[in-house]
């Protein structure tokens, strides 16, 4: 995973629109701000819950994201005011095709294996 | 995490989808090369009581799909305090079976960090088996959850 794919991977888990703050919106007053992650349409009664949840996930996205994350919650009225972005975002973070050779095409004589620690298949 | 259904037929052309999880722990290295790790390092099998009508063992493997991730991030729910939750990555592993339905197997993608291999042998419709298959493992995944199992456990 990549750092352009943590804002994506948090969409998904918190099921809101999220994205890196753009630069513009960063005052530079601290290394590392521009990981700072903005996640909209999140009510103030539901900001605890949620922080709590990404509080879960916090070491691997920052393991991804390269250093420390500040996540900036929004309320749907603060949304408002980035509405071209949050009526346009997707939930559905991107696909990436990874070459076809990279794996061999399933041979017909594939027999799965009765090896509990795997591998489950072997060709026969 | 490494999840893997499996849709095998037997001798006497019984048919049925075997599903394995495997966690990797602390072994974050086993990652590092995601697609090798179905056949080099799938990590520690999670035990499953559910029943089995066709025994492991030499049985044809007419499609699979493996889903590998990191612990952590594979363990992810959309709801953490829903009874009944399911995995971030359903969603999105639902629609690598729409973009990829016209194209050739095996489909190799990866979506936020999750890889994902789907490979079948001639069928009338991969994407149905796709779906077949990626249903089979959401649902191993809920059991693990239900049972506790979450966050490199």
């Amino acid at each position: 995973m990549t750092t352009e794919d943590v804002p994506a991977v948090v969409a998904q888990l918190l099921w809101r629109p999220v994205r890196w703050a753009p630069e513009q919106a960063l005052l530079g007053e601290f290394d590392g701000d521009e990981r700072t992650l903005q996640i909209f349409n999140t009510e103030l009664s539901d900001q605890l819950r949620l922080l709590e949840q990404l509080e879960q996930y916090r070491p691997w996205l920052e393991r991804s994201a390269g250093g420390p994350i500040v996540a900036i919650f929004f309320s749907v009225k603060q949304s408002l005011r980035h509405a071209d972005f949050v009526s346009s975002f997707s939930l559905e973070p991107p696909i990436r095709r990874v070459p076809r050779h990279a794996v061999p095409s399933l041979a017909p004589n594939c027999l799965d294996t009765d090896n509990d620690s795997g591998p489950h298949r072997r060709v026969a | 995490m490494y999840l893997t259904a499996q849709h095998v037929r037997n001798h006497t052309g019984e048919e049925e989808v075997h599903v394995y999880l495997h966690v990797h722990g602390a072994d974050s290295a086993a990652l590092k090369d995601p697609l090798s790790v179905p056949q080099r390092n799938p990590g520690r099998l999670v035990k499953d009581s559910s029943p089995r009508r066709i025994p492991p063992g030499g049985n044809t493997v007419i499609a699979y799909l493996d889903i590998v991730a990191d612990d952590v991030i594979g363990a992810g729910a959309h709801s953490e305090a829903s009874a009944d939750p399911y995995p971030w990555w359903q969603a999105a592993l639902e629609s690598v079976g729409k973009t990829m339905s016209r194209e050739p197997t095996p489909w190799v993608v990866d979506v936020a960090g999750v890889h994902v291999i789907f490979s079948a042998t001639p069928m009338p419709s991969v994407t149905e088996e796709y779906e077949r298959l990626l249903a089979a493992a959401v649902a191993r995944w809920a059991r693990w959850r239900k049972q506790g199992g979450a966050h490199g456990s």
